[in-house]
């Protein structure tokens, strides 16, 4: 049921890096009008890949219904949202914090556990992030670690704002610290308030606030906001929220049960995964408490700007002997992509270099992000899970244009499948259906939930096509 | 004052009755539950801060599950005191029965006094050390 003040067409955009993004959902019909897109102009002028956008979705609807539709955007501009994580332990604190930046959105660039050291202030320093989020500690617990992490960074000049999301024991100094060095800085409740417990959705809407209250304007889409009724989230928060319906159904419509999203791009790849946490067979799960909706970002593996460390990842000769070229063959072909990253694949021996890499983007992602069993014999319990059980997930969905476009998908896909005989301890399913987003609508239809989660729904399944 | 509490198998009975006793002295207690492991002790204390850890044991593992914690303790440079209760035995040598381990695990520097009595003032001692 549409509410009575919402219009009958939504347009939906996407800034993005490469191109600005554009789809038309129908309300009454849950159909999509028309999408399409044109190059990127966020670096000059983000008004003209817009003003694009709009003459296009102008020319499918009307200029009636143009004017009296609703516009929705997210954006991913400018290589997305950097963040650092600063936590205490490796599978609480920093698990915990890394789950909810990936959740809100970002991709991290760097990761420190325990006290601050010279080192890592000098590596946070270096690196273009946007946001620092600070965790560490259950309530009521110790903060010597934290009172430290506190002076460190008060004394840097990191000019990035800081989130607080650890013991709030801690807050009142990170409050008088923070404030009198002259840092942005926001105190939220604690991601880890106890044993099993995590609490990110405070943490995760600040992340998205800060995103696009302050770093939007940075990236020249201030001009943009006038001709919009809102911009929403960024756009890897709003693919999760897209997947996270498909998996749990609308109001009327029956959910997928559990699922798997895979996004491989040029620079990175983004695996999203939806399932209730539950142990595999029987082990102790360990480690911060995983969430239905999980997101993680591989920035080392990606097709073009990303295949030189992704080509590292996979193995020269490990390559060479699958496609059958020469390694000093496939080297040409990635010194060729790192040059010019909208080159497309044209000769076979870029082809084959090309499914390789989009084999290899999905079964290395796949398993970072996939928990796995640890088979232990100190303890009274005989096998521990860490992270996510994801062998129930019964459809895997490509989406991102080299996936969509390829003319191999089952091969990219089926690479995110465990085998059982080889890797018993990989939490990944051994089988589950394929599918492509062939219209590449999950951006528009995580910001078409914001308003109707039905026609959203209904937007992915018309998108989606089982390839086999 | 914080303590992390568990048990290494799936008797809590121990475990529950120091979680009580420590409740009423006053600490902040984090309790890990059952069949808990070395590492999961060691996370915890990372971001806990706690000085003491009264772990309970029942299933003939007590000198390798000390062994191992004590390792990680140094490992990661923690100062928390291990305090273990309960049954302290483990195989030793191929044999089929399990036998009292308690001076070898004594010997790690783990607190074995296996008293009900004696535990708070132990906690209490770890934050006095």
């Amino acid at each position: 049921m549409i509410p009575k003040d919402l219009p009958n067409q939504v347009v939906l955009i996407d800034f993005g890096s490469t191109y600005t993004k554009m789809a038309v959902a129908d309300l009454k019909t849950r159909s999509l009008v028309t999408a399409d897109h044109f190059p990127s102009t966020v670096a000059t002028d983000a008004r003209l890949g817009l003003e694009q956008c709009f003459q296009a979705a102008k020319k499918a609807m009307g200029e009636k219904a143009f004017r009296a539709s609703m516009k929705l955007a997210s954006s991913s501009a400018a290589g997305g949202l950097r963040m650092g994580v600063i936590g205490l332990s490796r599978t609480l604190s920093i698990a915990a914090g890394r789950n909810a930046a990936f959740g809100a959105g970002a991709k991290i660039l760097k990761t420190t556990s325990g006290r601050l050291s010279r080192e890592d202030m000098e590596e946070l320093a270096a690196l273009p992030l946007e946001i620092i989020l600070f965790c560490g500690g259950y309530e009521e617990g110790g903060t010597k670690v934290l009172d430290h992490n506190i002076e460190m960074l008060a004394q840097s000049r990191l000019p990035m704002p800081i989130i607080y999301a650890g013991n709030s024991r801690a807050a009142p100094a990170v409050r008088r610290a923070f404030s009198l060095s002259g840092k942005e800085f926001y105190v939220v409740r604690n991601i880890l308030p106890d044993v099993g417990e995590v609490d990110k959705v405070q943490v995760e809407n600040i992340i998205r606030d800060v995103f696009l209250n302050r770093i939007i304007n940075m990236k020249n889409l201030d001009k943009v906001a006038a001709m919009l009724d809102r911009l929403v989230m960024p756009t890897p928060a709003s693919v999760l929220r897209a997947g996270e319906l498909l998996a749990l159904g609308s109001p009327s419509r029956e959910g997928w049960g559990p699922v798997m999203l895979i996004d491989v791009g040029g620079a990175t790849t983004d695996i999203h995964s939806y399932a209730r946490p539950a142990a595999y067979e029987g082990a102790k799960m360990v480690g911060a408490k995983e969430s239905f909706a999980k997101r993680t970002v591989e920035g080392d593996l990606g097709l073009r700007e990303s295949s030189n460390s992704l080509m590292a990842e996979i193995g020269l000769a490990e390559a060479a002997a699958e496609t059958g070229l020469k390694e000093t063959e496939i080297q040409a072909v990635i010194e060729r992509w790192l040059d010019d990253h909208d080159l497309l694949p044209v000769t076979e021996a870029e082809k084959k270099v090309d499914r390789l890499l989009a084999r290899g983007a999905v079964h290395i992602s796949a398993r970072r992000h996939a928990g796995r069993i640890e088979h232990i014999s100190s303890a009274g319990v005989k096998s521990v899970q860490h992270g996510k059980n994801l062998t129930e997930v019964k459809a895997v969905i490509g989406t991102g244009g080299p996936l969509i476009f390829s003319d191999n998908p089952v091969a990219a896909l089926g690479s995110a499948l465990r085998k059982p005989e080889l890797e018993p301890d990989v939490l990944l399913p051994a089988q589950a259906g394929f599918y492509l987003d062939r219209d590449y609508i999950f951006y528009a239809a995580g910001l078409l939930r914001e308003i109707d989660e039905e026609a959203a729904f209904c937007l992915m399944e018309k998108s989606l096509k089982g390839v086999a | 004052m914080t303590v992390v509490i568990g048990s290494t198998d799936i008797h809590d009975y121990g475990k529950e009755m120091i979680k009580a006793m420590c409740n009423a002295a006053g600490a902040k207690v984090f309790d890990l539950g059952t069949y808990v492991t070395p590492d999961e002790i060691v996370e915890n204390l990372l971001e806990t801060e706690s000085r003491a850890v009264v772990i309970s044991t029942y299933n003939g593992i007590a000198l390798s599950f000390a062994r191992e914690v004590v390792e990680l303790l140094a490992k990661n440079g923690l100062q928390a005191q291990l305090i273990l209760g309960g049954l302290i035995n483990e195989n030793q040598d191929g044999g089929s029965l399990a036998v009292d381990v308690s001076e070898a695990v004594k010997a790690l520097g783990v607190n074995t006094d296996n008293r009900m009595e004696d535990i708070i003032p132990a906690v209490r001692a770890a934050y006095q050390a």
